[in-house]
Formats: structure tokens, sequence, C-alpha cells
């Protein structure tokens, strides 16, 4: 899929090869690559997972393997564990008794 | 034109050079030999404690209510022995611009960084210090750049972190989300070094002496409200900076009387740089991965020497377990009304044993709120702890296993905390520092007595 220019993205840059890596690290996490990800705006019309150039919210240049197009936050509040409804329970509980 | 070699060891070769640049501080200037250099030199910014207030008064920071939990009390005190149960308050930080108190320490980077001429600040980390110096860098005309440790090897990121990275954006930062491991810091060189930036560490006098202001107001909001100083002061641990901060400024407005508690959670047995083991945690900071190794050895950062010296600080030192933290955000909301955390709902998790050992008459105060939200609050944390495979439920704190189980209690009278020997971290300290050379001249054991927070004749009994 071609993405057109002006297109906010996401990049991903290798910045570490596994042997390039940092000494002494957890075999886990030695044997793979250090990486970032970036947003920004696409330049230039590129593929998704082709190299692209984009520039970020500081207006720094930055080139990766376009990853997602308009990275969005989807975080959410979760569904609620048994756990924590247990928990709520119970507080309602102390303060039922608290306030007579 | 030649680029400079962006290979890992090439450019923490340059380290000096880049963070000297990125600083202004000579680090070299303050070393006295050895294991010794100036930390009251490299503490002098030219600010005392009213020029810290002006700074931040006019970027909308601090000066935030001291609230006291009148419920979570009558609660303790319903479980304590009699006459037991100190009052509880709690400095709701969540009301600084960004949302916690991480802007206090932004503010003196971002004043100092506009002053002396920097178009821009860069910071490593993944908790709300991100959003801080994004807020600050905003406020002062400056640009941003964080960098995350957020994702691991198969792009999943834990909920808390994602948030704090769409805060900073939103903030009008760039951020940097990275894999997991150390290398972190080599990116901190790497973009310092490409932007020209200051480096808004979290280690530096600024961000350190940022904090003093919140140990300043907490006497002084207790005074006002209790008529007395605080008996103990509970601060959320991992880096050293918060406690050291906060000790400081309580000493420097006469609160000497005051105890300083840190508090962690118990994170022990999961390794920080492991990619297996990067979500298998349900907290990004604040734990006990950080706050052990910081407490005994403070110099593991991303400037040559930690600003913060928290044995120098500390009277005790205790971990919570997550559970117990779960249990008390919920708590603070439903009894007080305050949706906050996580950050300092460790401490308020320890502040229900502590404030029950302690008389009516005596006053606990917590040092922080932080803002909450998606990603943030309890149910986004402990829904991707499941999906990651711990296994949520109720329990003891006993029960609590770091990575495996996440075990929440259902009454007050299940929490507890776990002692940290500070001993046996001074001790740490000591062995470390005596490896370094010059270590025995007097000079350098006034230095390393004064970090581990007492004489020098009880370094002798220590190291033997």
């Amino acid at each position: 899929m071609t993405v057109a220019g002006g297109t906010r993205v996401a990049v991903r840059q290798r910045l570490l090869e596994p042997d390039e890596r940092a000494p002494s690290l957890p075999e886990d996490t030695a044997a793979l690559p250090y990486e970032a990800l970036v947003r920004g705006i696409l330049l230039e019309p590129a593929e998704v997972g082709a190299h692209a150039t984009v520039r970020t919210a500081t207006g720094r240049v930055l080139s990766g393997r376009l990853e997602v197009v308009e990275p969005a936050d989807l975080h959410t509040f979760g569904r609620p564990a048994p756990a924590l409804i247990a928990v709520d329970e119970a507080i309602s509980e102390l303060l039922r008794r608290l306030r007579g | 034109m030649t680029s400079k070699s962006t290979a890992y060891a090439a450019v923490m070769e340059r380290r000096a050079e880049i963070l000297e640049r990125a600083l202004g501080i000579d680090y070299v200037a303050l070393e006295r030999g050895g294991v010794r250099f100036d930390h009251d030199a490299l503490m002098d910014i030219g600010l005392d404690l009213d020029g810290i207030r002006q700074v931040q008064r006019d970027a909308g920071v601090g000066e935030t209510p001291l609230v006291e939990l009148h419920n979570v009390t009558e609660l303790v005190r319903r479980g304590a022995g009699p006459g037991k149960g100190a009052r509880i308050l709690v400095k709701d930080e969540a009301a600084n611009p960004s949302g916690s108190f991480k802007d206090r320490r932004a503010s003196l980077s971002a004043n100092h960084a506009r002053r002396t001429g920097y178009a821009g600040m860069v910071a490593a980390t993944s908790g709300n210090y991100g959003a801080g110096v994004a807020s600050q860098a905003a406020r002062h005309g400056l640009r941003a750049i964080v960098i995350q440790e957020a994702f691991d090897s198969r792009g999943r990121g834990q909920p808390e972190i994602l948030e704090k990275g769409r805060k900073c954006e939103t903030l009008g930062a760039e951020v940097i989300q990275t894999t997991v491991g150390p290398e972190l810091f080599y990116l901190l060189l790497r973009v310092l070094e490409e932007t020209g930036y200051f480096n808004a560490s979290l280690y530096t006098p600024y961000s350190v002496r940022g904090i003093e202001t919140l140990g300043a107001e907490i006497a002084e909001d207790t005074r006002a409200l209790c008529g007395c100083d605080p008996d103990v002061v509970l601060a959320t641990h991992a880096g050293g900076g918060m406690v050291t901060g906060t000790a400081r400024g309580l000493l420097a407005v006469g609160a000497d009387h005051t105890q300083v508690v840190g508090v962690s959670v118990d994170l022990t047995g999961l390794h920080m740089a492991s990619d297996g083991a990067f979500n298998r945690k349900s907290f990004t900071t604040g734990h006990s991965g950080f706050s052990i190794p910081f407490t005994s050895w403070p110099d593991r950062v991303d400037v040559p020497r930690n600003a913060a010296r928290p044995l120098r600080y500390l009277d005790r030192f205790v971990l919570v377990t997550q559970g117990e933290v779960f249990f008390a955000t919920e708590l603070l909301a439903r009894a007080e009304g305050l949706e906050r955390g996580p950050a300092g709902n460790i401490s308020l998790a320890a502040a229900i044993p502590l404030a029950a050992e302690l008389d009516r008459d005596q006053v606990l105060v917590i040092s922080e709120t932080e803002y909450t939200g998606a990603g943030k609050a309890p149910t986004p944390q402990l829904a991707f702890a499941a999906e990651m495979g711990v296994d949520v439920r109720n329990g003891t704190r006993d029960d609590d296993r770091p990575g495996e189980v996440i075990s929440i209690p259902l009454s007050l009278d299940q929490l507890g905390v776990t002692p940290v020997d500070l001993d046996r971290l001074r001790s740490s300290y000591l062995r470390k520092a005596m490896t370094m050379p010059g270590a025995e001249a007097p000079a350098a054991q006034a230095f390393v007595a004064a970090d581990l927070g007492f004489g020098v004749k009880d370094l002798v009994a220590l190291s033997v």
C-alpha cells in the first residue's frame, strides 16, 4: 500500500543489531536487535514496510521502515478484574460501617 | 562532511564530551579524587529556595494542596491499638501542570536551558517525568524529545507507558519509543549529540533541587493545618530524587525532626533489562528494581555524578507489594474521592500500616499524588498483567509474587511493609567505594560517611 506524503505515520529504526548491543545483557534481550519507533509526517509517498522519511514533532528528519499509518493511542480503562471488583465491594462495606 | 560513528562503543567513548556540552556542568572539576566529589558545589545552581519557588511559580508549578485523608485515617484508627493511628495527609501533586511532582524537576532544567541558549531538552524516561519535560519545554518555548523504553520484542507496551507517551505528544514533544535494553542511555547520547539540546536528566542538580520546594511546602502546609511539623514523610522511592529533594526541602525550612521514609514496590526477582520480564511488572517506576541499586550506588545514571544521594537522607526504607498498591488506589478513590495514582499510592499503601504504629496526635504526610486515566488506572494495569500471564487474585501480601501473582488484599489490616536493611545497602555502597582509587584517604572517608548518612567511626565497624 502506498501512503501519501503528508500522512502521519510511525517508522521503525534499527539502531543496533544483536551483535552490536551493550555487553552483559540478559540472554533473551541480547538475541534481539535494539529498535525505536518514532512518529512523524511522511515527507514523500512510501510503501508500508519500505524505507520512509518523516519529519518529527521537533522538526528532525528521520528515516526508517514505515510501520504504522496514522498511529493511534488506543490504550483504554480496561476490563475490571474480578479481584478488583471484590476489593471495591469490600471497601464499600468498610465505608458503610464507618458512616454507620 | 564527516559523520561520527554511531557504533555503541564509539558513542559511549564520546560520553564525557557529549554530556559536558549538553549540560554545561564540569563534573571533572568537581572531582576530589577517587570516590569523592564536591556534592555541595554540584548542588549550587545559583538559586536559593526562594529563587526556586519564583521560577516554579512563574511556570505554574507547585503550591499544590495538602489534603487530609479523614476517612482513611478513621479506618486505620478503628483497626489500630488504643491511642494509635496518626493523621494521614497527602500532597496533591496531581495539581501540577502535567499532573505530577515531576514538573518541579523539569522546571529548573527548562529555566536553565532557556537562559543558557539551548533550543530544546531531551530526557530518557518512561515515567511522568517525560510529560513534565514536555510541559515545561512548552511553557519556556523550547523543543522536547522524550525517549521511552516502551515495547518488548513482540511490540507490546504497558498501557501506563503508552499513556505517558501519549501525554508527551499531546504536550508537543517528540517521543522515541524503544525496545527493551540499557542502550536507552546510548540513544540519549546520540540524540543529544545530534540536536545539541539540553540533557534534562533526572539526576542533575536542577532536577533534584527542583523538588526541595515540595519538602518545604510539606512542612509549611502541615504547620498551617496541624500546628506542628510532620512526624513522618513517606516518599515513593526509585532513583533517589524524590527522597533527596524532599528531605533537603524539609531541612531547609527547619523540619529537622521529620522522619523520611522511602517506599518502593517490591519487584524482587524481575530482571529490569530482560525482554521477557519487561511486561511482567505492573509498575514502571517506584519499584525495587530501581531503588535498591540506586540507593546502594547512586552514580549509575545518565550523568557522571548523581545529585540524588538517598542514603544521606533516608531514615527508613520499606517495600510494599503490587497488590497492596492496587488496594490503596481503590481506597483513595472510594474513601476520599481522589482518583489518583499509581505512584503516590505506593506510599499510601505503606502509610496505612505505619500510621497504625504511630500515636493519634502524630502526623504522617504522603509526598505526592499523580494524575491517572486510561492506561494508568488499576483496571488497565491488571487487565494487561492478566494478558501477560500474571495471576491476579485476592489474598495477602505473602502471596504476592512479582511477575507471577498479584495478590490484592481485601482489608486494611492485611497491609504491611517489608523493611529494607539500610545497613546492608550502606555496606554494599562501602564495598564498591573501597574499590575506587584514593578511597583510604581521610577526605574520601568523610565523603563516603556523608553519603552513608552517619559518622566515619561507624564506617570502620561496618567495613569489617
